[in-house]
């Protein structure tokens, strides 16, 4: 530590420069890792809100539940479990005096467990077929408490009575609504009781027609999630990696540039293993500066972005990329390492 | 009769194989008390280099026997050589002697970093100081030093963890005649007044006035100048 603090102090250029390189990809790896939750939230955030364990739905929807549709026969049998809530699921527009909004309708019964956990920030959830709670996202003037709004195919006005936290499905936000009014707003006859069967525990034996998928084959089935994770994923990565090399060339070019003053310092009987820990020192000194300093103008791009950029900081995510980046960083300071550790002391007398 | 520091017995020291083989040291054996400047002298190639690695234990001989402090270099570990030329040699190199980012009086404490026997007293270490004129210069890094100014700065740093014996390679090799004359005379001081053996390394004659006595070493033979 001794030596390092000191090197740093004496080559601040050197140091700045190499903390700057780092300090900007950790910076962009961690503005890119809110961006990617801020949209796997808006696919997923809605599902992970009712804390379910799995969900049941028609065989040909292939796992897409707006396209699900249970008969009143098949709901029933699916209620008959413990803990279990049919929802009517149907993308649609939402329209109030001129506006339009792509929207998620989602239709709950009023005795059943997905209702109790949905976070209500301001209003209240729907009592009845014509009223309905938005997600906050559109709790601005446009869609105001109080008044009403029309859905889909459905004649109906419906009343907007509240507005609903952690309230987005599929790159949509949601109108919680009755069950009731499923139906008419995505236009299919009564014959149909809903699109699907979630379950607090995990689902019952369901026939042929069936399917039964855990929370994550469901939120794995949604349109483009996958994909967009991955893509996501191989980014952050790649990025993550070439921080690692950044870092073994700059600190390989200034090992190799100290050799001859190790070499002195080895052969006036300084052990290895003190030059090795102030190498690694110095690592953690640069990937340290580089996470914290990357994060906090992170942090502050993201929440000056624009609302319409969706954004997700997770503290746990954050910590352990910081703690990915450190542990690139140390690794590529084997190579310096390895050069330390072969040094001949005997080279510094010649000449 | 001062007590001997180091003892060199029949040391032979070859380089490669067959055909190749270079033979750097023939059947060299010498003696360093303490108090006293032993210089050795010698063309390029005649294996000097070669002679003072093995003095501080940073190269083994092929055959023969080196004793420091009546200790054989030979018998013990990397560890405890490393040791060793810790607490008990200090090295004043031709160059690189001084850590680039270090001001001098970090050059020091460095090595209370890693030293756990006592240095050198406080007291004996500002006269040191004060002597080599570097006691106004400790806030300086090297390259704010010049070489005759840094390689005194060196000698400070091999005598600060109070070494029994002091190896010097090629100490005057950028020196001037003035310079020269400098530091010949503080090795001499400090083997006469700390009581330190020194060794030098030199193909530098203007040194042999300083010494106390001198080896000649020519094609890897070594012999006492009388
Ligand atoms: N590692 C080595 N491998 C092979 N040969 C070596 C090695 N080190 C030294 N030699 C040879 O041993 C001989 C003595 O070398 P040494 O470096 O000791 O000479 P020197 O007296 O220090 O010369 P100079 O004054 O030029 O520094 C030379 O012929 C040299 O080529
Ligand atoms: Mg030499």
């Amino acid at each position: 530590m001794f030596l390092a603090w000191r090197e740093i102090k004496k080559e601040k250029m050197r140091y700045g420069l190499v903390i700057t390189v780092v300090m900007l990809i950790s910076y962009l790896v961690f503005v890119l890792c809110a961006l990617a939750m801020g949209l796997a939230r808006e696919n997923t955030v809605a599902i992970e809100s009712w804390q379910i364990k799995s969900a049941v739905m028609t065989r040909d929807a292939n796992g897409n539940a707006g396209q699900s549709l249970l008969t009143e026969q098949e709901a029933r049998s699916l209620q008959q479990k413990r803990g279990a809530a049919i929802l009517g699921i149907t993308p649609t527009t939402m329209k109030r005096a001129g506006h339009r909004e792509s929207v998620q309708f989602i239709g709950l019964h009023a005795n059943e467990f997905v209702k109790d956990r949905l976070q209500v920030v301001s209003g209240r959830l729907p009592q009845h077929a014509d009223e309905i709670a938005v997600d906050t996202t559109l709790n601005h003037a446009r869609y105001p408490r109080h008044e009403t709004v029309t859905l889909g195919l459905s004649a109906t006005r419906y009343k907007i009575v509240g507005y609903v936290a952690q309230a987005q499905y599929n790159m949509a936000p949601v109108v919680y609504g009755d069950l009731e009014a499923w139906s008419s707003i995505k236009g299919v006859s009564n014959d149909y009781a809903g699109s699907l069967a979630v379950y607090r525990e995990d689902a019952p034996n369901v026939p042929r027609e069936l399917v039964n998928y855990s929370t994550k084959q469901l939120i794995d089935k949604l349109p483009g999630y996958v994909a967009q994770k991955a893509t996501f994923g191989l980014m952050i990565g790649f990025l993550v990696i070439i921080s690692m090399i950044i870092m073994t060339i700059f600190l390989y070019i200034l090992t190799i540039q100290k050799l001859p003053n190790l070499a002195v310092l080895r052969a006036q009987g300084i052990p290895n293993r003190f030059l090795t820990r102030n190498t690694l020192f110095e690592t953690g000194v640069i990937v340290m500066s580089a996470v914290v300093i990357g994060g906090g103008l992170a942090v502050m791009t993201l929440t000056l972005l624009p609302d319409t950029v969706p954004v997700y900081i997770s503290w746990p995510v954050t910590g352990l990329i910081a703690l990915g980046l450190l542990l690139t960083g140390l690794l590529g300071t084997i190579v310096p390492i390895r050069l330390i550790s072969k040094i001949d002391p005997a080279s510094v007398i010649g000449g | 009769m001062t007590k001997e520091v180091l003892a060199v017995r029949h040391v032979t020291k070859r380089f490669g194989q067959g055909e190749n083989q270079v033979v750097a040291l023939q059947d060299a054996s010498m003696s360093v008390r303490a108090s006293e400047v032993v210089l050795i002298i010698g063309p390029s190639g005649s294996g000097k280099s070669t002679l003072l690695t093995i003095l501080g234990g940073l190269q083994t001989p092929t055959e023969g026997e080196v004793r420091l402090m009546n200790e054989d270099l030979q018998a013990l570990t990397q560890r405890d050589l490393e040791k060793l030329r810790l607490d008990k040699i200090g090295f004043v190199l031709q160059a690189y002697n001084l850590v680039p980012y270090l001001t001098v009086a970090d050059q020091f404490k460095l090595v209370d970093q890693v030293k756990k026997t006592p240095n050198v007293a406080e007291k004996t270490f500002e006269r040191i100081l004060r002597r080599l004129g570097i006691v106004a210069m400790t806030h300086r890094y090297p390259d704010e030093l010049s070489g005759g100014q840094k390689q005194r700065v060196a000698l400070a740093r091999a005598l600060y963890a109070d070494p029994t014996i002091i190896l010097a390679d090629e100490p005057t090799a950028a020196l001037d005649s003035e310079r020269v004359n400098e530091v010949g005379q503080l090795l001499a001081e400090i083997a006469h007044q700390q009581h330190k053996a020194v060794v030098v390394v030199t193909h530098d004659i203007r040194l042999q006035e300083f010494a106390d006595r001198t080896y000649e070493i020519v094609d890897g033979r070594l012999s006492e100048k009388s």
